[in-house]
């Protein structure tokens, strides 16, 4: 039996910073619960990170359905919250009674230990992004943004070694096979909108409602610093691990790249984690890490190359072949081989919903559900399929 | 614990409240069973003669937003009164309010509903309890994803101070974010419903899967039907739900899943053929051909639908025009609209 409670996080070599950051603070407050990254097999980041312990998950050890047409499909982002899943199932495999993932992109600064015990306690734990306290008429902005992006933050989860558990996880691995993008107009948002339905799916969930654990840029308001002890807090809670998404540390003036114009220094409270993150990034090398090539970019290029090329065809084919037909009287060129195959699949809506959409919407629809399970799998995993490269074309602006 | 049952309709869809009441007073007869009239009164729809206690729009006084009949047309108004109603069914006395959206049959007792609503502030039934299978399941997992986790059909509330303040909070996105727009997050009243477990810690979740069944979970309930009785899951199957479902074409299922006939459903299309008889007991077709009394300005003309938006986005500034179905008067809405935008009204001819 090992230990019982793991963490664990998922991060294109590019965020290595982030992740020794988030270890050497996870370490602080949790010496006794292994650390575990996936670092997308790359082998010299993985090297990076042995002298901190962190027990590095090689690819193999995740058991990828479908990992060719996920690698062609997705990019780092993409890719990294597509494994998610499958990271906790490993460790689960593995005998911790608890899997904890977290984003590379936070900083522990106070004990888990209660809500660990809490997460032990049930199948499966989530964090949402709004609670009760800050529903007021000014944020209806924020939960339109939330009605896109998910109920619930995908940044930190706990799942414990229960069926429930695991069958959702490995539900949620196979949805994200496929579906790990943005297209929210769609209802896809990454990882994270698929959690909404966890409350349906999982009777044991546990909402976690401690305003100190996964805060973000959400609950930068109530951030404030003890006057004698120095801790930061939450509406008086002490903030225990803060998730500085969308922070670039770049641009070092702005707290999230999702409210452009939000400044550090217009909260002085806050200023000081966002400038104490960025010196512990510096330190831990984020001027080399953040220069680490994504270890399936070639192949990840090549696929959006030939995306764009096949976009532009099937835009280009039918205008050529009006032309053709209005010299020549008859048909001639054909998009059909490049169009889209199979059936044109409606949508089922509930309550009003209705299926109107244009053609192109339906079609364009009709060529991304083709992914939908039940085709039959390759029998080898590299065997490249014209269905892989599918994707998403529209990236509408970014919530969270 | 005093529980009053609830629902809404217009005049033209009161046949369906109708069938509400009759299938819930066979089981519940004790319960009083409320009706909210999302319409303007209509002789065909006498409060004296109807099986529940019809409600005024009126009546609901100055806690709905005024005009609110005007922002919106007929399906936007009757869902976004949801959370008016059971505040103001709360307010005048009940400790608990259980709302039945229009289109469903009560085939048994609600006393497992009832009970988990004594313990929960917040009672919600999920769209799917598990995932579902087949070659669509992913389609209909996305299609949940965008119209609301919970269901909008069943949902209850108990009195307390976490419920109204959800119940507040709620109608304040009805009165001005009550429409379609799921390309934008936007389904009507129900995908606010997604935020109750953010925001209720006493919310109850109903996993029962004879209660809220509807085309979106009836590949997953498996209906049977066993000695004349209904069966979920092998469970009784205590409350049905009939979203799309129209009289007219008794073959199809909803008119949100054109392709899908009930005579495929199995066991369920024997529901389907007692909710048929029940609505023709009811009246459907008399209730059908009822005009909807606030579709026209007050000189007989359509209301177009960006009007009622624009009337809803001037906020306080509409104020000035007074009664906007009124158009006779020189500084009316209408005469405004007539005046600065044209287009709308040469675009519905």
């Amino acid at each position: 039996m090992a230990e019982p409670i793991a963490f664990v996080t998922a991060a294109a070599p590019n965020y290595l910073a982030q992740v020794r950051v988030l270890c050497v603070s996870l370490g602080r407050f949790h010496p006794e619960s292994p650390f575990y990254a996936f670092l997308a097999g790359d082998e010299a980041a993985e090297r990076a990170v042995r002298d901190l312990g962190v027990r590095v998950l090689p690819l193999r050890d995740l058991r990828l359905r479908g990992l060719a047409g996920m690698l062609l499909r997705y990019g780092p982002k993409e890719f990294c919250a597509a494994v998610k899943p499958a990271l906790m199932l490993a460790l689960l495999r593995m005998g911790h009674s608890c899997a904890v993932f977290i984003d590379p992109d936070m900083l522990a600064l106070d004990s888990l230990a209660d809500c660990l015990a809490e997460a032990s306690a049930h199948a499966l734990t989530v964090t949402p992004h709004l609670d009760p306290d800050c529903t007021d008429g000014r944020e209806a902005a924020f939960e339109r943004s939330l009605l896109l992006a998910g109920m619930f933050n995908g940044g930190f989860l706990a799942a414990t070694n229960r069926t429930e558990a695991t069958g959702f996880l490995e539900w949620w691995q196979e949805r994200l096979r496929t579906a790990c993008y943005e297209d929210v107009g769609r209802g896809i948002h990454f990882d994270q909108r698929w959690l909404d339905l966890a409350p349906g799916y999982v009777a044991d969930l546990h909402i976690l409602r401690d305003p100190g654990i996964n805060a973000a840029y959400w609950r930068l308001p109530w951030v404030r610093r003890g006057s004698s002890s120095g801790r930061y807090l939450v509406r008086g809670l002490p903030l225990r691990l803060f998730h500085f998404s969308g922070y670039n540390p770049a641009r070092p003036g702005e707290i999230t790249r999702f409210r452009p114009g939000w400044l550090v220094e217009s909260l002085p409270q806050a200023a000081e984690l966002f400038r104490h993150y960025r010196q512990r990034l510096l330190e831990e090398g984020w001027n080399e890490h953040s220069c680490r090539p994504w270890p399936w970019g070639e192949l990840w290029r090549l696929a959006c190359g030939f995306r764009s090329v096949r976009r532009e065809l099937r835009l280009l084919l039918p205008r050529l072949r009006r032309r053709w037909e209005a010299r020549t009287g008859g048909p001639g060129l054909s998009a059909a081989p490049l169009a889209a195959s199979g059936g044109d699949q409606q949508g089922l809506p509930l309550e009003g919903l209705r299926p109107e959409e244009n053609g192109d919407q339906r079609q364009q629809r009709s060529q991304r559900d083709q992914d939908d399970p039940g085709q039959p799998e390759p029998r080898h995993d590299l065997r490249i399929r014209m269905q892989d490269m599918r994707v998403s074309h529209r990236t509408p602006p970014s919530a969270i | 614990m005093n529980i009053a049952i609830a629902s809404i309709a217009s005049n033209r869809r009161m046949a369906l409240a109708r069938s509400t009441a009759v299938s819930l007073s066979l089981h519940h007869p004790e319960l009083p069973f409320f009706v909210l009239q999302a319409d303007a009164p209509h002789a065909a729809v006498d409060p004296a003669r109807e099986p529940f206690r019809l409600l005024s729009y009126a009546g609901l006084g100055a806690a709905v937003p005024q005009w609110l009949h005007f922002h919106y047309g007929e399906q936007e108004l009757t869902y976004a009164l949801t959370p008016f109603l059971l505040r103001h069914l709360l307010e005048t006395g009940f400790d608990a309010v259980l709302f039945l959206k229009q289109e469903t049959m009560v085939l048994g007792r609600l006393d497992p509903l009832l009970e988990m609503l004594a313990r929960h502030s917040v009672v919600l039934t999920p769209h799917l309890l598990e995932p579902p299978r087949g070659r669509q399941a992913r389609l209909r997992e996305l299609n949940v994803l965008r119209a609301g986790i919970f269901n909008g059909g069943v949902v209850g509330f108990r009195r307390t101070a976490e419920s109204l303040a959800l119940l507040d909070w709620w109608a304040r996105r009805c009165a001005c974010l009550c429409r379609l727009d799921v390309e934008n997050g936007l389904h009507f009243e129900q995908r606010w419903l997604d935020f109750f477990p953010s925001l209720a810690p006493g919310l109850g979740i109903v996993r029962d899967p004879g209660i809220n069944v509807g085309h979106w979970n009836l590949p997953e309930r498996r209906i049977e039907i066993r000695n004349g009785q209904i069966l979920a899951c092998g469970l009784p199957c205590r409350i049905f739900r009939f979203s799309g479902y129209d009289p007219a074409r008794p073959g199809t299922v909803s008119r949100y899943r054109p392709d899908w006939q009930v005579a495929d459903t199995g066991p369920a299309a024997e529901v389907f053929r007692r909710y048929q008889a029940l609505l023709e007991q009811c009246g459907w077709r008399e209730c059908a051909g009822l005009p909807y009394g606030w579709d026209l300005f007050d000189n007989g003309e359509p209301i177009p639908l960006p009007a009622r938006r624009l009337h809803s986005a001037l906020g306080e500034a509409a104020a000035q025009f007074g009664d906007p179905f009124a158009a006779g008067a020189p500084g009316s809405y209408y005469s405004w609209l007539r005046k600065n935008h044209p287009r709308l009204f040469r675009e519905l001819r």
